[in-house]
């Protein structure tokens, strides 16, 4: 019998196929699926091609180091992707600690907004909302990134993050805020 | 701008279109192949390992395997 074209195979059933047959050549199929994804995510943390690309060739080979561990209970690609999460939280968070002082500003100025900001979010110049991302912290752009840029759903950053459901929609809220308030503070109240 | 354009717009998707060099797919490939090749070498390695470790401590494996277990007595002479 003729084997299908495993470029037409789910997640799942390539590293099945990897797992049983110990055929890493079928990891090809995963990589062309996911490193253009992950590289952009780690571009988003840093201005350094060469650093994001080193990063996103770590967490690759992390992935297909660990995937004995994946369990088939969840979707291939928030098992990835809670790899990448973790990698990254870790590998910036001494960045992170910097970081620290703005969050304190935000806390600290009245005039830091408590509106719903997605619509705003929204109208931002893509240059300035990349800008804008770098200054926040590694977890809550990719918590906005994975919602926004993947579509993932609620439940999903839930099984990626480990955060639970309200911590979650918190986060989501206040890295929005955060962005408009770093973007009206640099840009000024009426130029979105 | 028209309206539905603006309906649509998502900065977040846009900023997401950077290509990788291809020459990054050829290096993470050929040290998948590697971690397999030598992840298969180190399972080997171990099995032997284990298979000498335990015959080593295991001094009287040999005697056992054709079932003579008698202690001799040392002749004087």
């Amino acid at each position: 019998m003729m084997k299908a074209n495993p470029r037409k195979l789910t997640d799942e059933q390539i590293v099945k196929l990897i797992l049983d047959e110990k055929e890493s050549g079928y990891f090809e199929i995963i990589y062309d699926r996911y490193a253009k994804k992950i590289f952009n995510k780690c571009l988003s943390f840093t201005n350094d091609k060469t650093h994001a690309q080193d990063l996103t060739q770590d967490i690759i080979l992390k992935i297909y180091l660990n995937l004995k561990r994946f369990s088939f209970k969840s979707k291939f690609s928030t098992w990835a992707y809670s790899i990448m999460y973790n990698h990254c939280v870790t590998a910036y968070r001494e960045i992170d600690r910097h970081r620290s002082d703005m969050e304190k500003y935000y806390r600290d100025d009245t005039y830091s907004y408590h509106e719903d900001t997605e619509d705003m979010l929204f109208q931002l110049q893509v240059d300035r909302l990349k800008e804008l991302l770098k200054q926040i912290h590694t977890e809550d752009q990719m918590i906005l990134l994975l919602k926004y840029q993947d579509d993932f759903s609620i439940k999903d950053i839930q099984r990626i993050t480990a955060l639970s459901e309200s911590a979650i929609k918190m986060r989501l809220k206040r890295a929005r805020e955060k962005i408009m308030y770093l973007y009206r503070k640099k840009y000024g109240e009426k130029t979105i | 701008m028209t309206l539905m354009e603006n309906m649509n717009k998502n900065p977040f998707k846009e900023m997401g279109n950077e290509d990788l060099p291809e020459n990054m797919k050829r290096k993470v490939l050929t040290s998948v192949h590697l971690i397999t090749l030598l992840g298969d070498f180190t399972e080997l390695f171990t099995i032997k390992l284990a298979a000498t470790i335990s015959k080593m401590i295991d001094p009287l494996g040999s005697k056992k395997d054709n079932g003579d277990t008698t202690i001799h007595p040392v002749s004087d002479n």
